[in-house]
């Protein structure tokens, strides 16, 4: 070996740094330890996470039969602008770019333009605007509830303490590399790995308590928007059953229009109903979060909750079902 | 859009379609049928509007709740790791510094010896290791 002559000092440097390299590991897992000893609301997490599935069951359902009136509701804007029954949408939409040109029928014709705002309507790859950015409400509700989960349950422990594994192998080789194998990393690290998985625990449940208080105003926005979002949803879904009343032609299909609205009326009802309680999960996570001790009393009635929360998510999917199939029952009397 | 400019539509359209009910005159009813439908493309309207502006809130507050998730520190051992890994790059540096030994000056010839010169050496293999050593130290 070229550097024989120079491997005692080399070995010792190695050493000193190696040495330093586990003495920072342990310094930052005590500080962990030390610092690090609240809980996160596991508990509340998962109820939030329950309440959030119950949402999407309902969700999630509306908001595709949502894309289907609203790519109707925007076709038909885009058809009655270019007749000038309209001013909605951008100016390069307008009649006067894109105007209805009549066939030689005189009752069928075309858009004869091209309105790329309109585009979303048109094509049917994905959801049309409004939505998509409803359905992405929800799906950031989701991978925050998933992301707090994961930390509060530790399902990502697994992959944490490879890294430190892998990372021990590489600081053994390097160090065999230079005939400094004295330093037995990996079995300093089989020894550690009890203290390490007890500190990836807490800094998990740390990083969950931040997360939850950094979030604790945007999540009770969102799920305010989403709620106040409801009329003009409920709007869209009933237009077309709603125009289809008016109909000189409508006859006996009257009364399956009436119970299609009415059954609207009853999912989207259900669906502001369990953002409210949505959003009072989220008060719960936030409260034990931001005092640990103060909760433990309500983990009953948080677990009554959840059992309430799956009996409402199967009635929903009932209900929808229901609607699905057309047999929807009337809640008005007529 | 406003609740009460929705309300008020409906409300015309309601009347209308009282006074339709009543009418048996066939050209009144397509009138009617006709304000109808104009009526009922300016609530479309209205709906799209309403959608697209609640939209437009929600796409606000989602943005803001992204950024929280955006940060969050998935791997608890991420700063730890990152502490390690500026140690392994100080361990690697260490290994640099040792490759230069490698060719380093040679060591200063005993007084009275002379080198001998590299054309009077006898032919040797061409092995590589023993190639990058100065001839004056081969034995």
């Amino acid at each position: 070996m070229p550097c024989q002559s120079k491997s005692s000092a080399t070995r010792a440097a190695f050493n000193g740094l190696a040495v330093r390299g586990l003495g920072a590991l342990l310094t930052a897992t005590s500080l962990w330890l030390a610092g690090c000893a609240t809980p996160a609301p596991v508990d509340q997490i998962k109820y939030f996470s329950q309440a959030f599935t119950a949402v999407n069951t309902v969700g999630q359902p509306l908001l595709d039969d949502l894309a289907v009136a609203e790519r109707v509701q925007g076709k038909q804007v885009a058809v009655r602008r270019a007749k000038g029954d309209s001013t909605r949408g951008p100016q390069e939409c307008q009649m006067d770019r894109a105007p209805w040109q009549l066939a030689l029928d005189g009752k069928s014709g075309i858009i004869n333009g091209f309105c790329s705002a309109d585009a979303g309507y048109f094509s049917d790859l994905g959801d049309p605007p409004a939505t998509a950015i409803l359905r992405g409400g929800l799906s950031i509700i989701e991978r925050y509830a998933d992301v707090l989960g994961s930390l509060a349950e530790g399902r990502n422990l697994e992959q944490a303490l490879g890294q430190v594994d892998a990372l021990g192998q590489e600081v053994g080789g390097l160090l065999e590399l230079v005939g400094a194998g004295s330093v037995a990393i990996a079995p300093a690290l089989t020894a550690l790995k009890p203290l390490l998985e007890s500190a990836a625990k807490q800094a998990n449940q740390a990083e969950a308590r931040r997360l939850i208080m950094a979030g604790a105003p945007k999540v009770t926005a969102l799920i305010a928007a989403l709620s106040q979002a409801a009329p003009a949803l409920f709007g869209t879904l009933i237009e077309a059953p709603a125009a289809r009343l008016l109909r000189p032609d409508a006859g006996g299909a009257v009364a399956g229009e009436i119970a299609r609205i009415d059954a609207y009326r009853v999912a989207v009802s259900q669906y502001v109903v369990l953002l409210d309680r949505l959003q009072k999960a989220w008060d719960n996570t936030i409260a034990a979060a931001a005092s640990p001790n103060a909760g433990q009393g309500r983990l009953a009635s948080l677990a009554a909750a959840s059992a309430e929360l799956r009996a409402d998510a199967i009635a929903v999917r009932k209900g929808f079902a229901v609607l699905r199939a057309g047999a929807v029952p009337t809640t008005a009397a007529r | 859009m406003t609740t009460q400019s929705r309300g008020d539509l409906i409300a015309a359209m309601n009347v209308l379609v009282k006074r339709r009910a009543n009418t048996a005159d066939a050209q009144e009813q397509a009138t009617l049928d006709e304000a109808l439908d104009k009526l009922a493309g300016w609530v479309q309207d209205l709906n799209q509007a309403a959608m697209l502006d609640a939209a437009r809130i929600v796409a606000l507050a989602s943005d803001e709740l992204e950024k929280v998730v955006a940060s969050a520190r998935v791997g608890p051992f991420d700063n730890f790791l990152s502490d390690i890994h500026n140690v392994m790059a100080r361990l690697r540096s260490t290994q640099g510094q040792m490759q230069p030994s490698k060719s380093l000056p040679s060591e200063p010839l005993a007084a009275g010896t002379k080198a001998k010169p590299a054309a009077l050496q006898p032919p040797v293999a061409p092995v590589a290791p023993v190639a990058t050593v100065p001839a004056k130290r081969r034995r």
